[in-house]
């Protein structure tokens, strides 16, 4: 007898990225991607992360040859810088893609992982930190099948101001799942968007993490290996 | 940044809380702390400080300061103690370049004894990781760690003409650090110099030729401050990087320079004087003072921003927590910014001083409206809807590496030699993929693996979406891979509705999406892709790496009508050995009855399954379905 019909699986990640389209469409984000190649000025410049400040080194770089200097993102967020160039507000995007950081590797970190960042602009007091917040639970409550409660703790991304970490209280537990903050004034004017006029809030995470912590997978490696008795289990 | 509990305490008169207290305040107000040591009676915190606060917190005292405000705790009053000098400098300071260095102060000491460090600066240093050198090098590391500007000293009688000079490096010109390397000095260096030879590379490390060793009995402390970028670049080209370096390239208040000075001073003096002590005046350089900064705020720009419900009142009294200096008109407070605290330069950051310190974990939740109109992402389209097709024809999907050993795009720092370049092509990761999962064939319960990946490639400059699909059974010639090839190809361009150009190479079928794409319209929404959410109950289980073991069972059962309940007891009784649910691999009817043959795939998380152990599942399994009144063939 012929072998029956199976059925494909599709990778862990691409769950979570669907994931994140279902559930950010819903509320009216469209999706946005840029290249992996980026420009000094899209990955680090605009997003005020100049030259030779220490806030560079948050950021382990790869570097590609050539003259010009170009590099691979180190982060979705360039995606941001590029469609707030071509955009007037109001903004809602998320920015799900690969990322590249130089480092070495282990079971958490990878010379190669997915993020995603969600932008979202509008008038002045139309969205604060208690949106970015009701978002954030929204949306990982909906992903993780369960309602959960995010936190805020004080952090620094250049491009955001206040910055936070966001942990998220899953199992019995305060997990640190995303970076997050209101958008930068200089930032937005980098772009061409008036800070008087605007703000706006943006946050990112990992892609990767979020399978870890949804599937209980112990490696981040273990998504890069081709194996499909791992890639079959989901 | 290592900080210890007993040293904090020194800033405050009141007994601090406990350091569980301490974590938990500087954690949701202040910074991340990455550990909280026990050191015998002391406890010392690993404070993440970033680079945002790295001006004025990579200290004790800068984070004495920051527990002050968040743990309400008022700061002891800092006694100032008079240093009797002899009111004349006796060194010549000479600043060349007042851009990169902004502010120089020198002191001449002499006649000291240097000896070793008593024991509680040794502890002091020892708790958040120092080793002790002697009484003054240590004296200029404590300074250094209590306030957070960095201290160099020098021998003296090793520097001619008693003169120092600011300057940046002649071409040629080498310096042997302390550490006994020899570095080459560009004219892009700052370096500290005497009349005749380098004494330092300024902010970064000193030189050997005028260290302060136990012989030492005059020294010049050199407490200064230099341009942050002048300070990074030259700490990358020298290739050092250390405390001092650290804290000049973060950018500190040149204006911390006179008390760091005093500390200084006094403590050399506690630490080694001898009778004869000449302490001479501070020659102090400062050609430009830093600017004073006033940054306004109200409670409605916090609540504009952050959403939170904040008053006037609520305001003024977080300002004070932070002993600000301010104005205040109507609503509006009009702060000094202190002038290390140089992260504070507009208003939105004067609120995330009052968010952090009202609590971002008072921030509440608004919880967003379900609809508005998105934007159709044409990739994200497309190769949803090419993704599913092929998973409906039994493809599983993959991700692999961008990093390979040949391409067009290379890195110039890449992480291992053979990931030099940027992947061109898709196919050869997913040949490598299928030869891989061929030989798990049996415990994937597949005849034929077959995979597929939707990636990035790089071609020239361009950066296209591929996709790759490939399909091999062990044993197989490879024509047969191609008929599975080219049902994929007419299923692609059945789903997109355009001709495809494929590449069919080697097994594997490879496609440039980004140029179908283009020819594509974009569709008005997802909504035929039926995307739903993932299913929540998916859990990963580690993958065995020992062997299978595989065992045939062929059973006839009255009907069709039996097989399910075939299939639940065999799993049933074969346990947790079995690695996969029973394959049906062959159904043979005769007589009014059906024989089912399954093939039953057996292996261990802990150990290689040993022919007998699997005999006795076996063995069970066969006496379950006689007892169902089954017959085992």
């Amino acid at each position: 007898m012929k072998e029956q019909t199976n059925i494909g699986h599709i990778h862990p990640l691409t769950h979570v990225i669907n994931d994140v389209a279902v559930i950010f469409t819903e509320l009216g984000f469209s999706i946005a991607r840029g290249p992996q190649i980026e420009t000094e000025e899209n990955n680090f410049d605009l997003l005020n992360i100049p030259d030779f400040h220490p806030a560079r080194d948050m950021w382990d770089t790869f570097w590609l040859k050539g003259d010009m200097k170009t590099l691979l993102r180190t982060h979705t967020s360039p995606v941001q810088v590029r469609y707030m160039k071509e955009h007037t507000p109001p903004l809602r995007i998320v920015s799900p893609g690969k990322v590249y950081r130089y480092e070495a590797t282990d079971a958490t970190h990878e010379a190669q992982f997915y993020q995603f960042e969600g932008l979202m602009v509008d008038k002045k007091g139309e969205v604060t930190m208690a949106h970015l917040k009701g978002i954030l639970e929204y949306f990982l409550s909906k992903f993780l099948g369960e309602k959960v409660e995010a936190r805020f703790r004080p952090s620094f991304f250049p491009f955001v101001e206040p910055g936070v970490e966001v942990d998220v209280r899953f199992k019995g537990k305060w997990l640190e799942l995303l970076g997050a903050g209101m958008v930068h004034p200089k930032v937005l004017s980098n772009v061409g968007i008036n800070p008087e006029e605007y703000q706006g809030f943006a946050f990112g995470t990992g892609i990767d993490r979020l399978a870890m912590v949804k599937y209980g997978i112990p490696d981040v490696r273990l998504s890069y290996q081709g194996d499909l008795r791992f890639i079959n289990q989901f | 940044m290592k900080i210890s509990y007993k040293w904090l305490q020194t800033y405050f008169d009141e007994a601090l809380p406990s350091p569980e207290k301490i974590e938990e305040l500087l954690s949701l107000h202040s910074f991340e702390i990455e550990s909280v040591e026990r050191r015998g009676d002391d406890s010392v915190f690993d404070v993440d400080v970033l680079p945002n606060r790295a001006h004025d917190c990579l200290s004790h005292r800068g984070i004495a300061k920051e527990l002050s405000v968040v743990a309400k705790l008022s700061l002891k009053k800092r006694e100032k103690k008079e240093i009797k000098d002899i009111g004349r400098s006796a060194i010549k300071v000479t600043v060349e370049d007042a851009d990169i260095c902004r502010r120089y102060s020198a002191r001449l000491i002499r006649n000291l004894a240097v000896g070793p460090s008593p024991d509680w600066l040794k502890e002091r240093l020892e708790a958040v990781g120092q080793r002790s050198v002697n009484a003054v090098v240590d004296a200029a590391n404590y300074v250094m760690l209590d306030c957070g500007q960095p201290i160099h000293v020098f021998d003296a009688q090793k520097v001619s003409d008693q003169s120092i000079i600011a300057r940046r490096a002649v071409a040629g010109e080498q310096i042997t650090t302390l550490s006994g390397e020899v570095k080459d000095l560009t004219t892009e260096m700052l370096i500290i110099a005497d009349s005749e030879k380098p004494l330092a590379i300024a902010g970064v490390k000193g030189g050997k030729g005028a260290e302060v060793v136990e012989q030492t009995t005059d020294i010049i402390i050199e407490v200064a401050n230099f341009d942050p970028i002048s300070v990074r670049k030259t700490s990358r080209a020298v290739g050092i990087q250390n405390d001092s370096s650290k804290r000049f390239e973060n950018n500190i208040s040149p204006e911390s320079v006179p008390d760091a000075m005093a500390d200084i001073t006094n403590l050399i003096c506690l630490l080694s004087a001898t009778e004869k002590i000449e302490i001479y005046a501070a020659e102090d350089v400062y050609m430009h003072s830093q600017p004073e900064v006033a940054v306004s705020v109200s409670a409605l720009d916090v609540s504009t921003l952050l959403g939170i419900a904040i008053e006037t009142v609520d305001v003024k009294a977080i300002l004070d927590r932070f002993a600000f200096m301010y104005t205040q008109k109507d609503d509006v407070f009009t702060v000094t910014v202190p002038h290390d605290r140089l992260d504070i330069r507009q208003t939105e950051d004067l609120i995330e001083e009052i968010g952090r310190v009202y609590g971002y974990q008072n921030t509440p939740s608004v919880t967003p409206v379900v609809g508005g109109v998105y934007k159709v992402d044409k990739q994200f389209y497309y190769s949803t809807k090419i993704r599913k097709a092929l998973i409906g024809c039994g493809y599983s999907e993959v991700y692999a590496y961008s990093f390979v050993a040949e391409g067009g795009v290379e890195v110039k720092n890449p992480i291992a030699s053979d990931k030099k370049f940027l992947r061109r092509t898709l196919a050869p990761k997913i040949r490598e993929c299928l030869v891989q999962n061929s030989t798990n064939s049996e415990l994937l319960g597949v005849d034929m693996v077959r995979v597929f990946e939707i990636g990035e490639v790089f071609v020239g400059e361009e950066e296209q979406v591929h996709v790759a699909v490939g399909a091999m059974r062990l044993g197989d010639k490879k024509e047969v891979w191609k008929e599975e090839l080219k049902q994929v190809v007419s299923l692609l361009t059945e789903e997109l509705g355009v001709t495809v150009e494929v590449k069919i190479e080697d097994g594997v079928a490879e496609v440039n999406l980004s140029a179908v794409f283009e020819a594509l319209s974009t569709p008005a929404t997802y909504d035929d892709l039926e995307l739903t959410l993932s299913p929540q109950n998916s859990k990963y289980t580690p993958v065995s790496f020992f062997p299978v073991v595989l065992r045939d069972i062929s059973v006839w059962v009255s009907s069709e009508a039996d097989r399910e309940q075939l299939e639940m007891l065999i799993t049933k009784s074969a346990g947790d050995l079995l690695a996969r649910a029973p394959r049906l691999v062959d159904t043979y009817a005769k007589d009014g009855r059906v024989s089912y043959a399954y093939r039953l795939v057996f292996q261990s998380s802990k150990k290689t399954l040993l022919d007998e152990e699997v005999n006795v599942v076996m063995k069970r399994v066969e006496q379950k379905i006689i007892e169902s009144n089954w017959e085992v063939r």
